[in-house]
């Protein structure tokens, strides 16, 4: 069961990464109702889930050393 | 009646509400988290696995087949155990963790498998196994099998049992 959860996530996070590498930059509405709800989109169209920025954060560690 | 058949059952398991028995807070995963935070139980996991001693001995498991998840998993489930870090941060840190060791295995040139189920996918499943036996036995390979099979218990030493103890005959 653990070994499942931990494998998914491994692959899930893999696969987020991936996604997002084929789709196109989503651009922000700016005809928003408000400053508020545009601010609100820039944050949750922009940031990573934890686990995907930990492992890209890694990654890049590995790039820039090599 | 008494099922003969029935499986004998395992004495070795822990009792219902074993874990119970123990006063509150007596185990290292019932206190809180050393590390509380995935950054902070991340950076703890990167400093130990990246010393030249740890390093070593994870790329020897990596080459003897054992895929990278199992072994992430094992690691974090220990630091768990380990009073560490929460399980839910463990399952966070997990694809970085995986990164870690994906990215030393490439920096070394070490073969290495990924998840688990890509090993299950090159092995034979059971409908394989068991149709290349149908063949062999179609094929009349199952016979010479036996055959060999007969001549190896042939071959083998029958030692004749010696009477032992205080009342045994002497010869």
């Amino acid at each position: 069961m653990q070994t499942r959860m931990s494998t998914n996530a491994i692959v899930n996070t893999e696969l987020f990464i991936r996604d997002k590498k084929n789709k196109p930059e989503k651009v922000n509405k700016t005809n928003s109702s408000g400053l508020l709800s545009r601010v609100s989109n820039d944050k949750i169209e922009n940031e990573d889930p934890l686990p995907v920025q930990l492992k890209l954060m890694i990654r890049e560690a590995f790039t820039d050393a090599g | 009646m008494l099922d003969k058949n029935a499986p004998a059952p395992s004495l070795d398991a822990p009792i219902p509400g074993q874990s119970l028995t123990a006063p509150l807070g007596d185990r290292p995963w019932q206190r809180p988290p050393r590390f509380p935070t995935a950054e902070q139980a991340l950076n703890f996991y990167v400093d130990r696995l990246t010393s030249d001693r740890e390093n070593g001995e994870l790329m020897d498991l990596l080459e003897l087949g054992v895929p990278i998840d199992s072994l992430v998993d094992t690691l974090q489930l220990g630091g768990v155990m380990e009073g560490l870090h929460s399980v839910d941060v463990g399952i966070i840190i997990t694809p970085a963790l995986a990164e870690l060791v994906e990215q030393m295995a490439k920096s070394t040139d070490t073969e290495y498998t990924l998840t688990s189920e890509e090993i299950e996918e090159t092995l034979p499943t059971k409908s394989e196994v068991a149709l290349g036996i149908k063949h062999l036995k179609d094929n009349n390979m199952g016979s010479l099998i036996k055959e060999e099979e007969k001549e190896v218990i042939d071959e083998e030493p029958v030692e004749e049992k010696q009477p032992r103890g205080l009342m045994a005959r002497r010869q």
